[in-house]
C-alpha cells in the first residue's frame, strides 16, 4: 500500500494506566535514532519538557510521537501523528506501525496503535481495536457502533433492527440513513468510509531543545571545547529549525570540577540560527568571563522563538543587520568596559547630568513619523571630571575664570541657576551654574558646589 | 609614426579611454551620494574633518546631521573620547536617541580608534561620529596617518559618513571634506544680570574642494525650560 498521506496514532490502554511507569518524572530518554537521532555515544539531544499536552496525553507518548514526525497532536488518551512520506524510511505502514509498537515495548508501554490515510480512521481505529492495525484504502474491518459516536436512542433502534456493527451499518444505503436520522448522520457515514474530517493541528508546546555532552577528561581552557560545542549547537539548531522554529536565547552549562556549575545565558532581542553568530557570541561570553575551574560537561538548552520576519519598505534607510550589530557591540564592550556601550537615554530630572547609558539595549534604528527640519541648537560638552577652577568675583559680578588649561577675563555671563531637585538627599539645590563668555569668545558652563568651583563643560 | 589631423585628434580624444586625472576625479566623486544637510552637503562613503577650537560650534552642527540620520531611521554611532557627549544636547538637536550607539571610551585614544574600526566593519552604520576634542595634542600626535587611510579605504563604496570632529587637522589628506569652524561671535539677550545666551555665531571654511560653498552659520541655544 502505497498512500500520499498517512496518519498514526497511539492509544494507551487506560486499564494499565496505573500500573504504569511514569516517565514523566524521569530523565528525559535520548531520542536516539528516529528523525533526529544524534548518533553520539554521548552527546545525545532531548526535548526537556515537552508539552504540557492537551487532552491528557503524556510524555512517553509524545517523545515516541516526535521520533517519527514533528507534526504532533495530543488528542484525549492519546497521539496522533503524521507519518506520510516514512515510507522511505521505514517502509510500508505495516512495518511503520511495528515500529511504533517496538517503541511502545522499549518503553513498556500498553497501547493501541493504528495507521490509515485518513486521520480520523486512525484515531477511530485505535480507540476502538486492541493491538496493532493498519487500515487499508477501502478495505473496510468491523467496528462497535458504540465507537461511532452514534447517540443512545439510535443505537438502541439499530440494535432492534439487528445492526451490531459498522459492516452492517454500511450495507444500508447512505441517502436512507442520512434522510431518516438527518444531516448530522452524514459524519458517522464518513467515519465509515474514511472520510473523517480531522485535521491534525500540533498543539504540542515543545519550548526548547538540548544537548548534552560528558567529557572523558577534564579540560581547562574553554577554548579547547569549541569544536565540540560546535557540534552541539548545530545539532540544536538543527532541531530547533526541524520543529520549524529559530531562537532568541541558548543556556549553556558548564559542570565543573569541583562540583559547581558556570550557567551563562545569551539572549538577543531577535531571532537568529546563523550557527556561526552563535558560536561567536558564546565565545565572546565565555571568553570574558571563563569558568574558574575545569570543566567535566557540557549542557546547551535552545529556547524556541519565532522565525524572524523581514519586512522592510522599499526606501528605507539602511542599518546594520541585527546579528552583526550584536557582536560588533560586544566586541566593543570587550574592549571599553560592558557599562560603556550602549544607547543614550533621557532622564526626567532635574540633574546636572540627567541622561544615562542604557548598556543592554541596542540601536533600534526607528524612523521619525514627521521628521523635523530644524537649525542647529547649541551643544553642550561635558569635561569629565569637571576642571576645578578659581573664579574672582568683584560686586557680586563674575570678573575672571582661571582653571589649568584656559584662562580669560568674563565678558558676558547668565545665571544662576540652580540644580538638582532630590529632596530625598542631602544634595537639595545646592548647585548653581552660569553660562559664561570669556574674552576669546569661549563659552562655557560653570558651576560651583560647597564654595568650590567648576567648569563642567564647553558650548560646542 | 601616423599624422593626424585637428578634427580626428579631437574625435579620438572623445573616444579615449584614458581619461585626464581631473575628469576622474570629477567622475568618481558624482558616483557617490550626498548627504544634504541644511545648506552643507557631506559626501557619503568617505571621512569628513570637522575641526576648530573651542565653541566653535563643531558638535552642533555634527549633532544637526545626526539628527537627520536618525530621523529617517538610520542607525549611528557616537565614539566618545572624552566621555563629554550630552544626550540633551542631541536631543534638543532632534537626534532619535534610541536609534545612537554610544560608545564611551574614558579617554583611551587607542580604544576609540578599535571601536571606530569595529563599527564601520559592522557597515550599515548611517553615520560614525568620533569625537576626539578635548584631548591633549601630544597624545592626538601619536595617532598613525595611517589609520586614516585605513578607515577611508574601508568606508569606501559604503553609505557611512564618518566625521572626525578635533580641535586641529588630524585627519589631513585622508579627508575628503575638511571644514573649519571658526567663531564669529555670541549674542545674548536681556540686560543687567539677567543675561541668556541667545546664538552662537560661526564662520565656517573649507580646505578640501566642496560640492556646495560653506557659509556663515548661526546656532541657536535652548534652554531645557523653554
Amino acid at each position: 500500500m502505497r498512500m500520499n498521506k498517512l496518519y498514526a496514532c497511539i492509544n494507551r490502554v487506560r486499564s494499565a494506566e496505573c500500573g504504569m511507569r511514569s516517565a514523566s518524572e524521569s530523565e528525559p530518554p535520548a531520542v536516539a535514532g528516529g528523525l533526529t537521532s544524534s548518533g553520539d555515544k554521548d552527546g545525545s539531544i532531548a526535548q526537556l519538557q515537552p508539552p504540557a499536552t492537551a487532552g491528557g496525553s503524556d510524555r512517553s507518548l509524545v517523545q515516541i510521537a516526535n521520533q517519527f514526525s514533528h507534526r504532533v497532536e495530543a488528542i484525549d488518551g492519546g497521539v496522533l501523528f503524521d507519518v506520510s512520506g516514512m515510507h522511505n524510511r521505514i517502509g510500508s505502514p505495516s512495518q511503520i506501525a511495528g515500529k511504533i509498537s517496538e517503541e511502545l515495548r522499549k518503553l513498556d508501554i500498553e497501547a493501541n496503535v493504528a495507521v490509515a490515510s485518513n486521520a480520523q480512521t486512525a484515531i477511530l481505529y485505535a480507540r476502538s481495536k486492541a493491538g496493532v492495525t493498519v487500515v487499508e484504502d477501502k478495505v473496510h474491518k468491523r467496528l462497535p457502533l458504540e465507537t461511532l459516536g452514534i447517540d443512545q436512542d439510535t443505537l438502541g433502534v439499530f440494535h432492534t433492527l439487528g445492526l451490531e456493527n459498522s459492516a452492517d451499518l454500511k450495507n444500508v444505503p447512505e441517502a436512507e440513513l442520512i434522510a431518516r436520522y438527518g444531516p448530522e448522520f452524514r459524519k458517522v457515514v464518513d467515519l465509515i468510509n474514511q472520510n473523517g474530517v480531522h485535521v491534525l493541528t500540533p498543539n504540542l508546546k515543545e519550548n526548547h531543545v538540548s544537548w548534552n555532552y560528558d567529557l572523558d577528561f577534564p579540560v581547562d581552557d574553554f577554548e579547547r571545547l569549541i569544536f565540540i560545542l560546535g557540534h552541539g549547537l548545530g545539532k540544536i539548531l538543527e532541531e530547533t529549525g526541524y520543529f520549524g522554529f529559530s531562537s532568541e536565547q541558548i543556556d549553556i552549562a558548564l559542570k565543573l570540577d569541583d562540583k559547581t556549575t558556570a550557567e551563562y545565558s545569551i539572549k538577543l532581542s531577535f531571532p537568529t540560527m546563523d550557527k556561526a553568530f552563535w558560536m561567536k557570541l558564546i565565545n565572546l561570553r565565555i571568553g570574558n568571563n571563563s569558568p574558574p575551574c575545569e570543566i567535566v560537561s557540557i549542557r546547551l538548552v535552545c529556547h524556541f522563538a519565532r522565525q524572524r520576519a523581514i519586512a522592510r519598505g522599499l526606501f528605507s534607510a539602511t542599518r546594520p543587520e541585527p546579528e552583526s550589530l550584536l557582536l560588533t557591540v560586544d566586541k566593543i564592550k570587550n574592549i571599553v568596559g560592558a557599562a560603556n556601550v550602549g544607547v543614550p537615554v533621557l532622564v526626567d530630572q532635574r540633574l546636572p547630568e540627567a541622561f544615562a547609558l542604557d548598556a543592554d539595549k541596542l540601536p533600534a534604528g526607528r524612523e521619525q513619523k514627521e521628521p523635523s527640519e530644524s537649525r542647529p541648537v547649541l551643544a553642550l560638552t561635558y569635561f569629565h571630571p569637571p576642571l576645578p577652577a578659581d573664579v574672582s568675583i568683584f560686586k557680586g559680578r563674575l570678573m575672571y575664570l582661571k582653571t589649568q588649561y584656559f584662562a580669560g577675563k568674563v565678558t558676558e555671563y547668565g545665571g544662576t541657576w540652580k540644580e538638582s531637585s532630590q529632596w530625598w538627599t542631602r544634595r537639595l539645590w545646592e548647585r548653581m551654574e552660569w553660562d559664561v563668555e570669556l574674552e576669546d569668545r569661549r563659552l562655557y558652563r560653570l558651576a560651583m558646589n560647597n564654595s568650590e568651583w567648576y567648569v563642567t563643560g564647553i558650548y560646542d | 609614426m601616423i599624422a593626424f589631423s585637428q578634427g580626428e585628434r579631437a574625435f579620438m580624444a572623445h573616444l579615449s579611454v584614458v581619461k585626464k586625472l581631473s575628469y576622474l576625479h570629477e567622475e568618481q566623486k558624482h558616483t557617490r551620494s550626498y548627504l544634504e544637510v541644511g545648506d552643507l552637503t557631506l559626501l557619503r562613503g568617505g571621512v569628513t574633518e570637522f575641526t576648530g577650537a573651542h565653541s566653535a560650534g563643531k558638535t552642533s552642527l555634527t549633532l544637526n546631521i545626526l539628527s537627520r540620520l536618525t530621523q529617517d531611521g538610520e542607525v549611528c554611532a557616537v565614539i566618545d573620547l572624552n566621555d563629554g557627549f550630552d544626550p540633551c544636547s542631541a536631543a534638543a538637536n532632534g537626534v532619535v536617541l534610541e536609534n545612537l550607539l554610544w560608545i564611551k571610551c574614558g579617554g583611551k585614544v587607542e580604544s576609540s580608534l578599535t571601536a571606530a574600526d569595529y563599527v564601520m566593519q559592522a557597515k550599515g552604520f548611517g553615520m560614525v561620529w568620533l569625537n576626539v576634542g578635548n584631548i591633549p595634542h601630544k597624545e592626538l600626535d601619536m595617532i598613525p596617518a595611517s589609520y586614516w587611510y585605513r578607515f577611508r579605504t574601508k568606508l569606501k563604496g559604503s553609505q557611512t559618513l564618518l566625521v572626525v570632529t578635533a580641535n586641529r587637522s588630524l585627519v589631513s589628506s585622508a579627508a575628503d571634506q575638511s571644514f573649519f569652524f571658526d567663531t564669529y561671535k555670541a549674542v545674548w539677550k536681556g540686560t543687567g544680570r539677567f543675561k541668556l545666551l541667545d546664538e552662537l555665531q560661526v564662520n565656517l571654511n573649507t580646505r578640501k574642494p566642496f560640492v556646495v560653498k560653506p557659509n556663515f552659520k548661526s546656532i541657536g541655544a535652548r534652554y531645557a525650560d523653554e
